[in-house]
């Protein structure tokens, strides 16, 4: 079985790439992702002048982070001695900068290759502060194309936000700056709640929000730039399983980031999910990922193309539960109730076919079907 | 390593450093022979380190499609010699970038190319074994690192000299404490030369640092001309200048953009309803306020039904600046909308001045400062002002000014002047009462 997957002209062993984070902030970090033999590294966001830690700044709910630290907190020249050090195998190393002039990002790009990156990811939304790259396509295109000139080769990355992925303007300046590989999404602003006794907000800013509730966005993100653009992808957002790095991938994605996961779950589960993926190729005797890309799309349709149908909800077997009306009262077409002797029953004139009862309910014993006869007892 | 790319236009200004290297690459097959015939000719011109002349061997390109050439500085026969001949191969010549002759070791040495950079700029990090290696196929090469070059100035830390207008305020001191940053880690001794703007004084501390062997300069909007500088030509001295220079006495420069910052600030102004302006500036920095001008005509263009009514008042950059600033505009009853201070100090004097005359910021005037200081979120009102990313100017005026000195290949293949983007910290004195604010710029 062949692992090996192209992200534009970089190559990698496998498809699961470890995203910018705190978790890829020197050597001795990096050297532990690559220790875990993914595809490729990314290492915290390098910029001009080393940013300064703030506390607390990560926040965590559930499978959900907010994180305030954009950028890494060492200097260039640390960051020299750090890369110096590293052993990278067959792994590669992707350098994430950011700067917001072009001549910064030259300098930048001519640097962290000169320190030995594979490839070159340019933040260009993070999702607070400095967002002056972020949506004017005359300064992206400025910026991303001096950084490409400056790679001479090297392949540049534009890791991108939700909302620049679904801006045709936007996308389009980034093609023609002559970036062929989008990192998407970003993480995106948000804050982490409120203290409503103290009323006050939990975070003392607005952070960039990761984790399992923008997985979602960035399938939708994946399944966009596929169809609409010609860009090689690299996943990201909400990444927690090897299922889901297998739906980016089946969606079109050339490899898949890991982010959150990682401050989650601990470094070993970069491994994991490596290993879980190609247990998963095995088992089902596909000999290499590009057999499996793209496999989802033609299962999508434009929305105006679905054609309405009769489908309605029924019981695939007697629900015995009396605890649980979660379909009763979860019905917002009246089609489901209790008959007198207490037994679930299912009023199809009323039934729309929405679905709903059937994601929710705890036994899985309702689906949709066609007529109520197919199901003949 | 600008010597093929400029070679074709104008060979008489090929700037030839020892140790350069030109790569000469056959592009098909038939010219591998021709290029093996003539290549005898480079024979001629080679050298090895002690300028010794002998006979080299060409490695055969039909098996190595990479040969070298190395020339000596200065060495005028030598050189014209070689011009009509590298004339001759003009074709087989590809444009040259920095990152190649590392490239080139590296593969010679079997390592990485961030292995080599490492013993070029941080010979102590590598294995000596490594070292001795990369060193062998540098010196079979007719290459040898800078720090060799300058005499192996381990333990003997090198001087760089950064020549500030002032020391009073607060662009210098972020200047100084971003150069600072960078020369500690690599271990540079830093002198510090304070000109008063005086070209006197600045020609007398330039000539004074180079007589006690400085490595090189970084100076801040220096007031001498190309004519004057030539002192740090002649010696081949490395320096950087920090500001915008309206000449191209400096071939490595950085500043930061303010003509996009006042343009986001103006617009931002306007949003609030501000339509009448009073920039107080300092007299004495011209360009700054040329680009501050240039901003604000930008953001003013065009408005012929919504007109902005710009003042510009020039004094001297300090607290009482901004106070005299004022007063003269209550004095003449020539209140603006907005007050548009040059600096931080200016816009105190403005604050005080402002107290006392019991006029309230922003009610009866709004303030605004076009340099953020520590200060600014201090007053109350909190000061609206253009963060101007000073510290890591400084920091990225000795980075270039350090490529220069460690490694010329690299230097090369990066920019030579770079600009610095502002941004806009919008706060309260402005007449904005949103919290947190940060526009979609």
């Amino acid at each position: 079985m062949d692992t090996s997957v192209y992200l534009g002209k970089l190559h990698l062993m496998n498809p699961v790439v470890v995203g910018a984070g705190p978790w890829c902030r020197d050597a001795a970090t990096i050297q532990r992702c690559i220790d875990q033999k993914p595809g490729a590294v990314t290492t915290e966001t390098i910029t001009l002048e080393a940013n300064s830690y703030i506390s607390p700044r990560m926040y965590v709910s559930g499978q959900q982070t907010l994180n305030t630290k954009m950028f890494s907190d060492l200097h260039l020249e640390q960051w020299e001695e750090e890369l110096g050090g590293i052993q990278k195998g067959d792994c590669k190393l992707i350098c994430s900068i950011w700067g917001n002039s072009p001549s910064e990002l030259t300098y930048l790009t001519r640097k962290v290759i000169h320190m030995g990156a594979d490839a070159v990811e340019i933040s260009m939304a993070p999702p607070i502060r400095a967002r002056g790259t972020g949506m004017v396509p005359k300064i992206i295109k400025d910026c991303l194309r001096a950084a490409v000139t400056a790679a001479d080769g090297v392949p540049v990355i534009a890791k991108i936000s939700y909302e620049a992925c679904h801006s045709p303007e936007i996308m389009r300046s980034v093609r023609e700056a002559g970036v062929q590989i989008v990192t998407a999404i970003n993480g995106l602003k948000g804050l982490i709640g409120i203290d409503i006794e103290r009323q006050r907000s939990l975070m003392p800013t607005f952070g960039g929000f990761n984790g399992v509730s923008i997985h979602p966005l960035a399938l939708a993100a994946t399944a966009s730039l596929k169809q609409n653009t010609p860009f090689h992808i690299c996943s990201c957002g909400g990444t927690m399983s090897y299922e889901n790095v297998l739906e980016f991938i089946m969606l079109g994605a050339s490899c898949v980031e890991l982010a959150s996961v990682i401050q989650i779950e601990g470094y070993s589960v970069i491994s994991r999910i490596v290993g879980e993926c190609e247990d998963w190729l095995e088992r089902h005797h596909y000999s290499n990922y590009f057999e499996i890309q793209g496999s989802a799309l033609t299962s999508l349709h434009m929305f105006e193309d679905l054609k309405s149908c009769q489908l309605g909800s029924t019981l695939i077997s007697e629900c015995k539960r009396t605890d649980c009306d979660i379909c009763v009262r979860g019905c917002l077409y009246d089609g489901i109730y209790r008959d007198q002797d207490g037994r679930i029953r299912i009023d199809r004139s009323r039934c729309s076919g929405c679905g709903h009862c059937v994601a929710r309910c705890p036994d899985h014993k309702l689906s949709l079907n066609w007529e109520p006869s197919v199901v003949a007892e | 390593m600008l010597l093929l790319s400029s070679f074709a236009d104008k060979p008489d200004f090929i700037d030839v450093v020892k140790g350069d290297l030109l790569i000469v690459q056959p592009e098909v097959t038939e010219d591998q022979v021709d290029l093996r015939d003539r290549a005898g000719h480079f024979h001629v011109v080679e050298r090895d380190m002690a300028g010794e002349m002998h006979a080299a061997s060409l490695a055969d390109p039909a098996d190595d499609p990479v040969v070298f050439l190395s020339l000596f500085r200065g060495d005028a026969v030598l050189f014209h010699a070689a011009v009509p001949l590298l004339a001759r191969f003009q074709r087989f010549f590809q444009p040259f970038h920095g990152v190649k002759r590392h490239e080139l070791f590296a593969s010679l040495a079997g390592v990485s190319v961030a292995t080599v950079s490492r013993v070029l700029n941080h010979p102590d990090a590598v294995l000596p074994e490594t070292k001795e290696h990369i060193l062998r196929i540098m010196e079979e090469n007719n290459y040898s690192p800078s720090w060799c070059a300058r005499g192996l100035r381990l333990g003997n830390p090198g001087m760089i000299v950064l020549l500030v207008p002032s020391i009073e305020h607060t662009f210098s001191q972020m200047v100084v404490s971003g150069v600072e940053t960078i020369t500690a880690t690599k271990q540079h001794t830093l002198v510090l030369c304070v000109t008063n703007d005086e070209k006197a004084r600045e020609q007398e501390y330039l000539s004074r640092m180079i007589d006690r062997k400085a490595d090189g300069f970084i100076l801040v909007n220096s007031t001498l001309s190309g004519s004057e500088l030539s002192v740090l030509k002649a010696r081949n001295i490395p320096c950087v200048h920090i500001g915008m220079r309206q000449d191209d006495a400096f071939r490595h420069l950085c500043y930061i953009d303010h003509t996009d910052g006042v343009y986001g600030l103006m617009q931002h102004l306007v949003d609030l309803g501000h339509r009448k302006m009073t920039f107080i500036l300092n007299a004495h920095s011209k360009i700054f306020t040329a680009q501050i001008q240039t901003g604000a005509k930008l953001a003013v263009q065009g408005r012929t039904d919504d007109p902005i009514e710009i003042r510009y008042l020039l004094t001297e950059n300090s607290v009482s600046g901004g106070f005299n600033g004022l007063k003269q505009l209550i004095d003449e009853n020539d209140l603006p909308d907005v007050i548009v201070a040059g600096t931080a100090e200016m816009a105190m004097g403005v604050v005080q001045s402002a107290q006392f005359n019991r006029m309230r910021i922003p009610d009866d005037v709004a303030l605004v400062s076009l340099a953020d200081a520590p200060v600014c979120s201090v007053l109350s009102p909190q000061i609206t002002a253009i963060s101007q990313p000073v510290k890591r100017l400084g920091m990225m005026a000795a980075r270039m000014l350090f490529d220069v000195l460690e490694d010329i290949d690299v230097a090369e293949g990066l920019p030579q002047e770079i600009t610095l983007k502002t941004k806009l910290k919008i706060r309260r004195s402005c007449g904005n009462t949103k919290l947190i604010y940060d526009p979609m710029e």
